[in-house]
């Protein structure tokens, strides 16, 4: 008997030692993924004049003495690449793949089903018709604020109407929530689609509308990571709340309840934290596909289905993965960008694939 | 054993349509009770009634001497377990995990397991001869060790009922045994074991009381070999059915179609 606990503690530990394996591999990588995404570009700037910036910047100007000739160095126009250029577009990219990340583990958990992505339940082709309302308006060109605002609105509309249509009398059966999600979002992103082709005379607006579909993070602003971060930083922690539930929901909604879960109170905590999450990444980088799918896949082959271990590593990996695939993505054929939810899709695909064939390989041993 | 679980005349409709009506049960601890009854008779429904996960549209499930729609979820699950028939794991839980899930009860919001917890779910997976799976990723168990973790996690809770929907529908006969035999050893233990079941040789050999249901009414109620007479099965199964008692001078059935 005592070996037979001794046992079971050996298997906790053994998962304990992976997450921390995990955590010191990507944590230092997250680091220097942010460090290279500043520095790599059209202007490539050495690590030390970013750090002399974000001293300039962060520290009171009492201190910077200790910088020495660092300090004293910085042009103006250095600090506007790396103040106002490069770092909101790193730690936008950061966030929105921490937000994606997270939104398809808690997805993949409330339907059993590891090919569920934040997309579905009509949240991301709303917040992309918000998007569309905002370009076709012209409202997005007068200022920054309408274009990730409508995103927001839009991916809760949906989520909204989406909602009010599988719930009856309180209860709300997964299946059906699947169905009126995937039914409003062919029909959101016909209505999408339907602006375009209204407006494809317009050069201009088509060709923003096109690129927002396609996902991406270029001109991002200080503004656009404040209006994203509260809310993932929101549904992360709402999600890691609700995660025991999470986990118990995957084993099926009877045997959650029988096991004492409040299921329907759960699941809708959990559409709303996933509806936040991707509304604020969709509204803030366009339709970025794959990280939702792929993240917590890759997340759940190494650490296993727990969802308190799953989402907060989701966030992490969801978060370098971003940064890298923007990287990528200004830097693989200048001067054109390529667009981010292509790369996603082009580097997210293989990795995917080989993920898979290793872990059925591992699973046939 | 002050738990206390009792369906007193409840209906249940589902989609407008009456599947039980005004069925009455008490459910005896120490005792393991089979419900029988044809393909939609209402033995699933009776169940998920019984375990609150189903509300009724009258009478009333009484437990602990109130309804049970007053009780929450919480508070039932630390006492009444439920076994649901459908028994997929799509993700790699370990064992371990699967059946330290039943202490979801007994445990708070961010509260980490403790002793008691571990202990629960070790008693648990020995007790379901498990314990040497757990480290095991559960979606690659056969059917019968699947079975036996399901019940596991129910017990881990450390509960005084244990309800389960057709434990043994999907094994083969030696797996079925072993269930049935473990459910048996339950009831010895104190429990109070409820099974959906359809193999009425497997009723008559492990159970004590049965309840028989037809078309969502409980149609017989009481001791084994008070319910399963000849007569009676004829009626609501629609076989005529051919007690024989063996040299060891138990009952068997034998079944002949009637047409």
């Amino acid at each position: 008997m005592e070996i037979k606990s001794a046992g079971m503690k050996g298997a906790g530990v053994k998962q304990r030692l992976r997450v921390r394996l995990y955590y010191s591999v990507t944590l230092p990588l997250l680091a220097i993924s942010i460090l290279a995404a500043i520095s790599i570009g059209s202007t490539p700037l050495p690590w030390r004049t970013i750090v002399a910036v974000c001293a300039i910047k962060l520290l009171p100007a009492s201190w910077l003495t200790a910088f020495g000739s660092d300090v004293s160095t910085i042009t103006a126009t250095d600090q506007l690449v790396v103040w106002i250029i490069r770092i909101p577009r790193v730690l936008v990219a950061a966030v929105v793949g921490a937000g994606l990340g997270s939104a398809g583990a808690i997805m993949q958990g409330l339907f059993r089903n590891p090919l569920a992505e934040p997309g579905l339940m009509g949240i991301g082709p709303g917040a992309a018709l918000g998007g569309v309302l905002a370009f076709v308006t012209g409202w997005s060109s007068r200022s920054v604020l309408p274009l990730p605002l409508l995103a927001m609105a839009g991916a809760l509309l949906a989520l909204g109407l989406v909602y009010a249509m599988a719930t009856r009398g309180g209860v709300t059966p997964i299946a059906t929530l699947l169905l009126a999600g995937v039914a409003t979002g062919s029909l959101v992103s016909a209505l999408s689609s339907l602006l375009l082709t209204l407006n494809i005379a317009n050069w201009q607006i088509a060709q923003e509308v096109v690129f927002w579909m396609m996902g991406g993070l270029e001109a991002r602003t200080w503004t656009h990571f404040w209006l994203c971060a509260p809310f993932v930083a929101m549904g992360l922690c709402a999600g890691i709340v609700e995660g025991r539930e999470l986990d118990l929901l995957m084993q099926g909604e009877e045997a959650a309840a029988s096991l004492g879960v409040n299921v329907e109170a759960a699941k809708r905590t959990l559409i709303v934290t996933v509806a936040i999450l991707t509304g604020a990444s969709v509204a803030v980088a366009g339709m970025v596909g794959f990280v939702g799918l792929l993240v917590p896949h890759a997340i759940r082959m190494m650490l296993g289905p727990r969802h308190r271990v799953v989402l907060p590593a989701s966030a992490l990996g969801g978060a370098v993965f971003l940064i890298l695939c923007d990287l990528a993505a200004r830097t693989l054929h200048p001067p054109t960008e390529i667009r981010l939810g292509v790369v996603t899709a082009l580097c997210g695909g293989p990795f995917f694939l080989i993920l898979l064939l290793r872990h059925y390989r591992a699973a046939s041993l | 054993m002050s738990s206390g679980l009792q369906a007193c005349g409840i209906s249940v409709e589902r989609g407008g349509r009456r599947i039980l009506q005004e069925a009455s049960l008490d459910i005896a601890h120490g005792k393991f009770t089979a419900i029988i009854g044809p393909n939609g008779s209402g033995k699933s429904t009776l169940l998920k009634a019984l375990a609150g996960l189903w509300p009724v549209s009258a009478g009333e499930v009484m437990f602990c001497g109130k309804p049970i729609r007053t009780h929450s979820r919480r508070e039932i699950a630390k006492t009444i377990a439920f076994v649901p028939q459908d028994t997929r794991i799509d993700f790699a839980f370990t064992v371990a995990e699967i059946a330290g899930m039943g202490r979801y009860p007994h445990r708070g919001r961010f509260a980490p397991e403790t002793a008691a917890d571990r202990a629960a779910t070790e008693a648990a997976l020995v007790r379901c001869d498990v314990a040497h799976l757990k480290a095991r990723d559960a979606n690659t168990l056969s059917g019968g060790e699947r079975q036996r973790v399901l019940i596991a996690r129910s017990l881990a809770a450390q509960p005084d009922i244990v309800l389960l929907d057709e434990p043994t529908a999907s094994l083969d006969i030696e797996h079925a045994l072993d269930i049935l035999t473990l459910c048996r050893e339950l009831a010895h233990d104190g429990h109070a074991v409820v099974v959906a079941m359809h193999d009425l040789n497997a009723v008559a050999r492990f159970a004590d009381f049965v309840a028989l249901l037809d078309e969502g009414r409980i149609v017989g109620v009481g001791p084994v070999a008070d319910v399963l007479q000849p007569a009676a099965l004829e009626r609501v199964f629609g076989v005529r059915a051919e007690a024989v008692t063996d040299a060891a001078g138990s009952t068997h059935f034998l079944f002949h179609s009637l047409k």
